[in-house]
């Protein structure tokens, strides 16, 4: 039997104390907070919103892995790391390496992608003056697997870029060597009449390129057993460069004067000590000037290199010095 | 029908409807409804906690929810009230399973005696004390069922909106109860009048 409590013709509140609880301002008060609420509690509690939710996360879930969007690597932002470039470049519209055998100048600042058999492939961006000459510094590698950058190991990187770097070098000098000028010197008919020319008298010059004045060797002003003078007279421009003009007849009986700009490089007794000199400047500037003649087997470690280094499914992102 | 329960007209029940439109078209203008009903359901709300706090905490419930959910009411016929009466309904339920409370039964002496008639007893003193104990036996939802009709004065439309029948289902579910009190009238010791009663 149910549990009542019976009252019989019980007083009840009368209006004034009911009126006391009416509060329309409260209750809409309340209701603008609850339905605040409500908004979010449905996102998990209507079945509708709850799927659209779910299917909304899965499309953004297959988006991002199609895409496969760049991270960042969280620790990578070093000296020269551009954190507004692209890390993560698209498989079209890139210099890529011709083939798998061979190698090509890459510009500076550019992306390229070498493929490789056992990776996905080595991903390099190349920046500064120097391109590929730069040294370069540090790598990442973005492991597609695990969605994350992850450091690789420096000196591995570093010798398998500087490997790559010297297939891509050109077959030219390096661009601060310069051929060294033939050395020539200066004979005077009458010496003794020349008293201010005697201190170099045994000294050889070098014609100072982009002076405005022709280099003796090529213009003929010069000659292995070298011309006998009438005059010539020095003057001093500043920078160790010397302004050399020569004086001899010219067939209407007067004087020709012939000006070259040139820098005095040592003291020698005889042209034959001067020739030897300059031999050995010139072997010096050839064999510097010569690149290393690359191994056959160098893309072939590279790939090897690699292989031992990276997982399956890696991209490489090297930042430049 | 009997005249003593409440009735609204039909220019009654647009001019609510109208104004029902317009709380679900702006929740501020839900002020005369909760104007118009709130001592109904208050009184309704007291009569069985009998406890002043409680009425005023259950009856901020009623018109929460069903400011809440005024965008999905829909016009059947019946008044505005009979879907406060139904969220009402559910709050005290919902409140009595939670407090482990007993009941109350708050009865008028005039509406009780109404209740006597209906069940085709005489009016008399015995057969008031004997419908006192019969409405105690009564299930929950029995009792309150008959606490709507009978003192709260709902019409069977109203009834059966609360409840989700038909109306002719609400009447029909009253005459049933109504025969239920007889036999338990019966068994507790009252003779059954002769002639029925229209409800």
């Amino acid at each position: 039997m149910p549990d009542y409590r019976v009252h019989i013709d019980k007083p009840l509140p009368g209006p004034e104390r009911i009126r006391r609880h009416r509060d329309f301002g409260g209750l809409y008060a309340t209701y603008r907070a609850e339905m605040r609420l409500h908004f979010w509690r449905n996102l998990y509690r209507n079945p509708r919103v709850f799927a659209g939710v779910a299917v909304l996360a899965a499309v953004v879930l297959l988006v991002f892995e199609a895409s496969e969007p760049p991270a960042v690597p969280a620790a990578a932002p070093a000296a020269g790391y551009d954190t507004a470039a692209p890390v993560w470049a698209p498989a079209t519209g890139l210099p890529w390496l011709s083939g798998p055998d061979s190698v090509q100048m890459l510009a500076p600042g550019a992306w390229a992608h070498a493929p490789l058999p056992d990776t996905s492939g080595l991903l390099l961006r190349l920046s500064g003056p120097g391109g590929a000459r730069e040294p370069l510094r540090q790598a990442w590698a973005y492991d597609t697997a695990a969605r994350r950058w992850m450091p690789v190991l420096p000196q591995q990187v570093q010798d398998t870029l500087l490997t790559v770097r010297k297939q891509e070098a050109p077959a030219q000098p390096a661009a601060r060597l310069r051929r060294p000028e033939r050395p020539f010197g200066v004979r005077l008919r009458n010496a003794a009449d020349f008293p201010q020319f005697r201190r170099f008298r045994t000294t050889y010059w070098v014609w100072t390129p982009g002076s405005g004045t022709q280099d003796p060797w090529t213009s003929g002003l010069i000659a292995p057993a070298g011309p006998v003078w009438e005059d010539v007279q020095v003057k001093d421009l500043g920078n160790g460069t010397y302004q050399l003009t020569f004086y001899r007849p010219d067939a209407a009986g007067g004087l020709k004067a012939t000006r070259v700009a040139a820098q005095p490089v040592f003291e020698a007794a005889t042209p034959e000590a001067a020739e030897a000199w300059y031999q050995q400047q010139l072997a010096a500037w050839e064999a510097a000037a010569q690149p290393a003649a690359p191994a056959a087997d160098t893309l072939r470690s590279v790939r090897t290199r690699l292989r031992w280094q990276l997982p399956e499914g890696v991209w490489l992102y090297v930042i430049p010095d | 029908m009997n005249p003593a329960f409440r009735t609204l007209t039909d220019a009654d029940l647009q001019a609510e409807q109208a104004l029902v439109e317009a709380a679900q078209r702006n929740p501020r203008r839900f002020a005369p409804l909760y104007d118009r009903y709130y001592d109904r359901i208050f009184l309704f709300l007291y009569k069985r906690t009998d406890d002043e706090e409680i009425s005023a905490d259950l009856c901020s419930q009623v018109f929460l929810k069903a400011l809440q959910h005024l965008p999905r009411y829909r016009f059947t016929g019946a008044p505005f009230s009979a879907w406060l009466f139904r969220i009402a309904v559910n709050e005290v339920n919902q409140y009595f399973r939670q407090a482990k409370r007993a009941r109350v039964i708050s009865l008028e002496t005039v509406k009780l005696r109404q209740l006597v008639a209906e069940a085709d007893e005489p009016r008399s003193d015995a057969a008031m004390q004997a419908m006192i104990r019969v409405l105690q036996l009564l299930k929950p939802e029995e009792l309150e069922y008959i606490e709507l009709r009978f003192f709260e004065e709902l019409s069977f439309r109203e009834l059966g909106e609360i409840y989700g029948i038909t109306e002719n289902n609400a009447k029909v579910r009253m005459y049933r109860l109504l025969d239920r009190v007889k036999a338990l009238m019966v068994k507790s010791g009252l003779p059954p009048a002769d002639e029925p009663a229209a409800c």
